[in-house]
């Protein structure tokens, strides 16, 4: 199916939502191929997956339903299309419903496309995964679990009843690799837009964290004390706790803590960005899921709260300007952040070592369980390193907890922002009062 | 018995024969010594009414064809959503070139022994496809309304279904299909008071129709998740450290999954990089531990007949009486170690490849009730309502729970909540002391278990233990 063509099926099944009648109605299309290889310890696995997805949101009135399939095929989209208008003839109203977002054009240029990954071929990532494979078993005593490399390319078109009438393209590269080294762990990966071909800085973090918690001892005891994150480990705190705080959605419905907060200090001396308009980044786009321009939002500065995150829904029950923040997923349209950016503090990463007693590496684990409902959080750190006169000693798996807004005034960022290749940007963090015990 | 309803029907013919045909003759022609198609056709509900209105109707369908080959001694898979002949020819060749792209190997598939059954779940007296939406809307309302005139500040009320049929055919012969059946509801409240917030959730799933319902009802949810709330309300954190830990049969569940049962499957096994490789017949955990992975159970949990090879569910016993006795099989990786398929070969949907994945996973019976066990308990802690837990592969594993209570003096003191637990798998199960006489198996629609990206229904249970772990919480 050509480009156009998919944008055409969008917009005609929009009308024919109207024919049914409903009184609005949008149709987002999706179309991705994916090439994975992998390997189960050293045996390569290769797959192609290539999927596509339909998704009909309509309204009559404020009575609002979604129907979603596995496939862009016309017919499909008719019976999606019957069944999303007969399903909102039996809902109830939703009193702040208030239509779909208006087009509006695009607030950048860049197109996270990359021709190179696109054309990649599978051969080609199965060899990157020997490589990575070899590279890591020539340090003696590590076996590799898992290495993976994978591209993936999708296109999407959506138009809705209003005029919105988009689409865009986008492609993404993966490496990764989780390996053992005796009875520790470690594991490294990247994510990227363009082509990752550059295995040795993943496979040599990997190696370094395995080794490190081979020799690790046990703590040995309960700490209150300040921990320093790096910057992939404070990334995964932040999906996790803070960013369903920000999602208005939550603040709507009575599940954010940081409901009535606006202009209040919350978050110590962080400052916290989402910029869905920012060239090279990984979660880059022109539109957000329903169609609103992606932009630069602050959402905490200096610690007071600015904004929340916001679709076109929560946005118009609040009486601001959505921040192109709409995600979609199983045919909701929900509030997702796009690329985070935690900005650069006034510390050096060896000052906060200096004042830390644990430095956090590697995975949380458990970080999926952490409250965002009242920042309540505890996790297992899965490569910590106990920081003594000066020194970094690998310890065993520690657990760490805290409340993050108790805890706020105690946060010290580092000056040097990361990619952490995942869609967040942050420097290494420091977070006072928290609880070790390991 | 349960397990007469579920005997195979292989009478009945089978959807997509001819379309399998087309594709497994095409991959025979490209050089494939193996293949197989497996087709999906499922669909999921979701409605989710948060506060007084449905934040989410939805209803998505499924359908297409993932394709597996074995060229060369290397597997390659393919996927597509176009079925027309053209559209699944073209996956074949995908998954040829895929296969190539791994060459060379060593990999086989392991025979099984059911090559041709149709697989249907039995006893649903209301399948979700048949009841109307005002009904499932109205388990939603009935949920929110408890939670509402409990005094819930926020409530949200989730109804869900997860259902459809799986067919795989192979070029061994292999032509199978087999049913896909879960229902779920689940309330979780938020309640404030002054600025004390407290949370509670809680759900009931089952791989049956509606009617399930009648009996654990949308106000009996609610209303238990208004319980956990309270507590949580007046719940202060654990203390931290190594603590005596009683899990009551959801938690129990979770650290069956979690800590153990991942450890135990084939891949991992396969690879060497389970703790657990090689320890077959060895003792690794106390007496108190017998833990069993099976398709169905008739206390309840998820129900998966035969798995997406087509190879039907065998009740595993993992460990008994502390002795590591089996591991969980694909085909894949029971050829790897030269064991029998199990049938816990398993696919998010047909646009992924099977991967080795647990079904019902539990901690058997002992001879405790659970009041003996808290009486003989000096200090520690009994919890409940997990959180999700991982685990890693030198055996370190973490789960959480949500609420909990004290334990001093054999006697149950004040809540605590939102405590992460923590131990190596292989030091753990030795300090298991205790198991009570009930088991409770659980499941739901609403999630599952993420492995490698993919994301299956499971279910999991026991009954409440008794062991040391490493808990998290505030220094005392």
């Amino acid at each position: 199916m050509s480009k156009s063509d998919l944008l055409a099926l969008a917009e005609r099944g929009v009308e024919r939502a109207l024919e049914l009648g409903a009184d609005e109605a949008e149709v987002f299309l999706s179309v991705s191929m994916g090439r994975d290889v992998y390997s189960e310890g050293q045996r390569l696995k290769a797959v192609a997956p290539s999927s596509q997805s339909a998704q009909v949101r309509v309204a009559k009135g404020r009575r609002v339903a979604a129907a979603v399939a596995t496939s862009c095929n016309r017919d499909v989209l008719e019976e999606l299309v019957s069944r999303a208008v007969e399903l909102a003839s039996k809902v109830e109203e939703d009193p702040h419903w208030r239509g779909l977002p208006d087009p509006e054009p695009p607030l950048h240029s860049w197109v996270g496309y990359d021709e190179g990954v696109a054309t990649a071929e599978i051969g080609w990532l199965a060899e990157l995964v020997r490589g990575m494979i070899d590279e890591a078993q020539r340090t003696p005593g590590v076996k590799v679990t898992v290495a993976s490399a994978g591209i993936s390319v999708g296109r999407y078109a959506m138009a809705n009843s209003r005029g919105v009438s988009v689409e865009e393209r986008g492609t993404r590269c993966s490496l990764g690799i989780y390996l053992k080294a005796g009875e520790g762990t470690g594991g490294e990966w990247a994510s990227s837009r363009s082509l990752l071909r550059d295995y040795y800085p993943i496979v040599d973090a990997a190696v370094k964290q395995a080794l490190d918690a081979s020799r690790a001892s046990k703590l040995g005891e309960t700490l209150k004390a300040p921990v320093l994150f790096r910057a992939k480990s404070f990334a995964q705190l932040l999906a996790s706790l803070l960013v369903p705080a920000f999602s208005a959605m939550s603040v709507l419905e009575g599940f954010s803590p940081l409901a009535n907060k606006l202009g209040q200090r919350v978050l110590g001396a962080l400052t916290i960005v989402d910029d869905g308009a920012m060239s090279g980044g990984l979660a880059t786009s022109f539109f957000d899921g329903e169609g609103v321009a992606r932009r630069r939002t602050i959402l905490v500065e200096d610690g007071v709260l600015k904004s929340y995150l916001h679709n076109t829904y929560t946005a118009r029950r609040m009486g601001v300007a959505s921040t192109g923040n709409a995600s979609r997923g199983a045919g909701a349209v929900g509030v997702g952040p796009s690329n985070l950016i935690v900005m650069g503090g006034g510390y050096s990463e060896s000052e906060l070592e200096a004042e830390a007693a644990l430095v956090a590496d590697g995975s949380l684990l458990s970080v999926h369980t952490v409250n965002p409902v009242t920042g309540n959080f505890s996790v297992v750190i899965s490569n910590p390193y106990a920081v003594k006169g000066g020194e970094l000693t690998p310890v065993k798996p520690v657990t760490v907890s805290g409340n993050i807004y108790e805890v706020a005034a105690l946060i010290k960022p580092a000056r040097r922002v990361k990619d952490t290749r995942t869609g967040i940007y942050t420097p290494d963090v420091l977070i006072g009062g928290l609880t070790v015990s390991g | 018995m349960l397990r007469q309803n579920y005997l195979p029907v292989s009478e009945e013919l089978m959807m997509r024969e001819d379309l399998a045909k087309l594709a497994l003759d095409e991959a025979s022609r490209l050089g494939a010594s193996f293949s197989e198609v497996r087709f999906e056709d499922t669909a999921r509900e979701l409605i989710v009414y948060v506060n007084g209105r449905v934040v989410t109707l939805s209803f998505q369908r499924s359908v297409g064809a993932g394709i597996r080959v074995l060229h060369g001694g290397s597997i390659g898979f393919a996927s597509t959503s176009d079925l027309s002949s053209e559209g699944i020819l073209a996956a074949v060749r995908e998954a040829v070139k895929a296969a190539k792209a791994a060459a060379p190997g060593d990999r086989r598939l392991a025979p099984h022994p059911a090559k041709s059954a149709r697989y249907r779940i039995e006893g649903v007296k209301r399948h979700p496809a048949v009841v109307p939406l005002e009904e499932k809307l109205d388990l939603v309302k009935r949920a929110y309304s408890v939670a509402k005139e409990g005094g819930a500040a926020s409530a949200t009320a989730r109804y869900g279904a997860h259902y459809g049929v799986v067919e795989v055919y192979a070029s061994d012969g292999t032509s199978v299909s087999a049913e896909r059946l879960v229902v779920g509801v689940s309330a979780a409240v938020v309640l404030r008071e002054a600025d004390r917030v407290g949370d509670g959730a809680e759900a009931h799933g089952a791989s049956r129709g509606i009617e399930v319902f009648e009996v654990k009802t949308p106000e009996r949810i609610a209303g238990q998740a208004l319980a956990y709330a309270r507590d949580s309300l007046r719940a202060s954190r654990p203390p931290a450290g190594y603590l005596t830990v009683i899990t009551r049969p959801e938690l129990t569940g979770v650290f069956a999954h979690e800590s153990f049962g991942h450890l135990t499957e084939g891949d991992f096994v396969a690879a060497g990089t389970s703790p657990l490789t090689g320890k077959l017949g060895e003792k690794i955990a106390s007496d108190a531990v017998t833990i069993v992975e099976a398709g169905f159970d008739e206390r309840g949990g998820y129900v998966l007949l035969a798995d997406d090879e087509g190879v039907p569910t065998r009740r595993v016993v993992l460990v008994e009486r502390g002795v590591l006795k089996g591991y969980l099989h694909s085909r894949e990786s029971a050829a790897l170690l030269g064991m029998e398929p199990t049938g816990n070969g398993r696919a998010q949907s047909f646009n992924h490849e099977v991967i080795v994945r647990m079904r019902n996973t539990f901690f058997e019976a002992g001879d405790w009730s659970e009041e003996e066990m808290i009486q003989e308990t000096k200090y520690g802690l009994i919890l409940d309502k997990p959180a999700g837990g991982q685990v890693e592969e030198d055996g370190t594993f973490t789960f959480n729970a949500r609420i909990g209570y004290l334990i001093e003096k054999g006697e149950i003191r004040e809540p605590v909540r939102d405590v992460v637990l923590a131990g190596n798998i292989l030091e753990m199960l030795k300090h298991v002391d205790a198991a009570s006489k009930e088991v409770v198996l659980y499941t739901s629609p609403f999630g599952g278990c993420g492995k490698m990206g993919q994301m299956v229904h499971v279910g999991d249970g026991g009954p409440a233990l008794r062991t040391t772990l490493l808990v998290g919480g505030e220094k005392r």
